[in-house]
């Protein structure tokens, strides 16, 4: 059986825990207990986990964060489960929600109707509504109905009611920081992570970072998630929900609803929120751009950096941005080939000139004035196609060029989480230079009278800015609770000041403009 | 060969664009007759690539996106059946 995983890393050492063994389609399968479902999936060779809805295309692991609906699969009965979230047990069963509709793929594939006709078929005479949707259902496979409904179901209600004075939603570095500094004051914090463990993105990065803050400084980024974890998960006035999502906000009631593991429902209210959900990946449209193969940066850092898989034998990487940079550093790392960096932008590429340098001391070539066209292969991706760029970046004719790969990585950077922003109501602009849709937030970080943002979601910069501005919120929150001590308006300062440094580099000056342009002296003044 | 904008709901770039031409040309109708942003991951990729489409169309400047309503993630039916009802 092929194993995709990597044993010798020069830096990280993989503790992998336990082997177990999953069961695709009955089929036995090797993982190890600290693995995700579609981690070990992959791991085992597979590529294609599912098929798509409509026209029933392979559809495999993509964003490795739980937040696209990808890899997409029935898990212990349990349809429609993110795999990529799922952590392993021994014994799971695993199904890739296939349907007949793998007979009738061709067919299928010619279905060319603009959406405004198809949402009217079958629908008139309404007899024909009932049998139609039953055999669509057949053929969709996103799940299945139960078989059989027991006719007396046991429902044991497990809904709690919480309350909470400081309610931080993110685990990334943004939040930890947040309730870090709130806790230390003597704040009641209760954090919410979606995933089973906090850390946010931190530990996926490898490399160490470079920047003033003495907290980061000289450390590589899955350590300073650890340290920051063991350091929370001492105090006692800290509660940590994990694998609890936060599917809703409520503003007449001033409550936050969360969904966590076993079907439990919590209501929770806070005095203050802090709101640190950090961003997704943005992806590029190209023919065939949905393949097996096709990566977010992110999720290629998540196989190799976490799980020590290989994505793959030879990657080809999309983006200029210092994501694109980074993660074919980690790739060389790993000792997998990089075919190349294909950039649209004119010149250079938009990253640090230091990590463009290193990438360029490996041998990887920097192909500027391109970008991709077309994915190749059926099932998964074998080679691409990439065209050259005129001056107004429109594709130049003829110029295409066909690149040795088997999978490509996506990293054209990220959008923010805002979803859960929006339901405070607050007032939204979208902003390209800082990601896209954010709130207007004032300078003690809130965006609505009891809540503040920070991380990823209020603008799209680097782990260390994040912890800052997390800082930061969770200090004003503090003072806000009237939890404030001595050392409060001097830690302000600090970090303000640490914030404002990082900041300070030619890179950041349209970022800065930009905050400059959302950010108000007094949020109460904006919103009524 | 398709190029898809959402992976959820296999909505592809000339779907978006036949809907524009249609006449459905502001983010919020286009949602309600493509579907995108309706799917599992409530628009995450799609709705950035859908306002790329929609302003290289339409020559207007996108900056609004369609309305967000909870629940903002998936969740199970038993979840939502074991709060209280009143």
């Amino acid at each position: 059986m092929t194993d995709w995983r990597i044993y010798d890393h020069p830096i990280v050492e993989f503790d992998r825990g336990k082997e177990v063994t999953l069961y695709l389609d009955g089929k036995p399968i090797k993982a190890f207990d600290s693995e995700t479902v579609a981690a070990a999936l992959y791991a085992s060779g597979l590529r294609e986990f599912s098929k798509s809805i409509k026209y029933r295309r392979p559809r495999g692991f993509f964003c490795a964060i739980g937040r696209c609906s990808s890899c997409m699969m029935e898990v212990d009965g349990v349809p429609n489960v993110r795999t990529c979230v799922a952590p392993v047990k021994d014994g799971m069963k695993i199904r890739s929600q296939k349907t007949l509709a793998r007979f009738l793929n061709p067919i299928l594939n010619l279905m060319k109707l603009p959406p405004q006709k198809y949402m009217r078929m079958f629908t008139r005479p309404s007899i024909i509504y009932k049998p139609a949707m039953m055999v669509m259902r057949q053929l969709t496979g996103i799940g299945k109905p139960a078989e059989e409904i027991p006719e007396n179901m046991e429902i044991t209600p497990k809904s709690m009611e919480l309350e909470t004075e400081f309610l931080v939603i993110g685990g990334g570095p943004a939040g930890l920081m947040g309730a870090l500094e709130a806790a230390k004051r003597g704040v009641n914090v209760t954090i919410v992570d979606d995933k089973d463990m906090l850390g946010g993105q931190l530990v996926k990065q490898t490399h160490t970072f470079f920047s003033d803050i003495k907290y980061a400084a000289g450390k590589r980024g899955f350590n300073l998630g650890k340290t920051m974890v063991e350091e929370i998960k001492e105090m006692n006035n800290v509660k940590i929900l994990t694998n609890t999502t936060a599917v809703g906000y409520y503003p007449s009631e001033n409550r936050v609803l969360l969904v966590g593991p076993e079907e439990t429902s919590v209501k929770i209210k806070a005095e203050k929120y802090l709101i640190a959900t950090g961003a997704y990946e943005k992806n590029l449209v190209f023919e065939n751009n949905d393949l097996p193969g096709v990566y977010g940066a992110g999720g290629v850092q998540t196989l190799l950096n976490v799980y020590g898989i290989k994505p793959g034998n030879r990657g080809l990487i999309i983006g200029t941005g210092n994501v694109a940079l980074m993660v074919a550093y980690h790739l060389i790392q790993a000792g997998i080939e990089v075919a190349g960096i294909v950039a649209p932008s004119r010149r250079r590429v938009k990253g640090y000139h230091v990590h463009a340098a290193k990438i360029k001391r490996h041998g990887v070539p920097i192909i500027t004035r391109h970008t991709i066209k077309r994915a190749l292969g059926t099932n998964f991706v074998k080679d691409a196609i990439i065209v050259g760029l005129d001056e107004n970046y429109e594709e130049i004719e003829g110029s295409e060029k066909k690149i040795e790969c088997d999978f490509i990585c996506v990293g054209v950077g990220l959008s923010p989480a805002y979803d859960l922003v929006k339901l405070f109501n607050p007032e939204m602009k979208f902003i390209p230079n800082l990601g896209g849709f954010i709130p207007i937030r004032d300078k003690q970080y809130r965006f609505v009278e009891n809540a503040y943002i920070a991380g990823d979601v209020s603008s799209i910069e680097e782990a260390t800015t994040a912890m800052l501005e997390g800082s930061l919120a969770g200090l004003y929150a503090t003072k806000a609770l009237g939890k404030s001590d001595e050392s409060i308006d001097a830690k302000i300062a600090e970090y303000s000041h640490a914030l404002e440094e990082d900041r300070n580099s030619p890179f950041s000056t349209g970022l800065v403009k930009a905050m400059r342009e959302v950010t108000v002296e007094n949020i109460l003044e904006v919103i009524q | 060969m398709k190029k898809i904008v959402c992976r959820c709901h296999d909505i592809t770039e000339s779907d978006i664009e036949d809907a524009i031409d249609a006449g459905y040309d502001d983010i919020e109708t286009l949602k309600r007759i493509t579907g995108f942003t309706t799917g599992h991951c409530q628009g995450k990729t799609c709705l950035s690539l859908v306002m790329k489409i929609l302003e290289r169309k339409t020559g207007k400047k996108i900056d609004q996106a369609p309305r967000t309503r909870a629940p903002i993630d998936t969740l199970t039916l038993g979840s939502l059946a074991t709060g209280d009802h009143d």
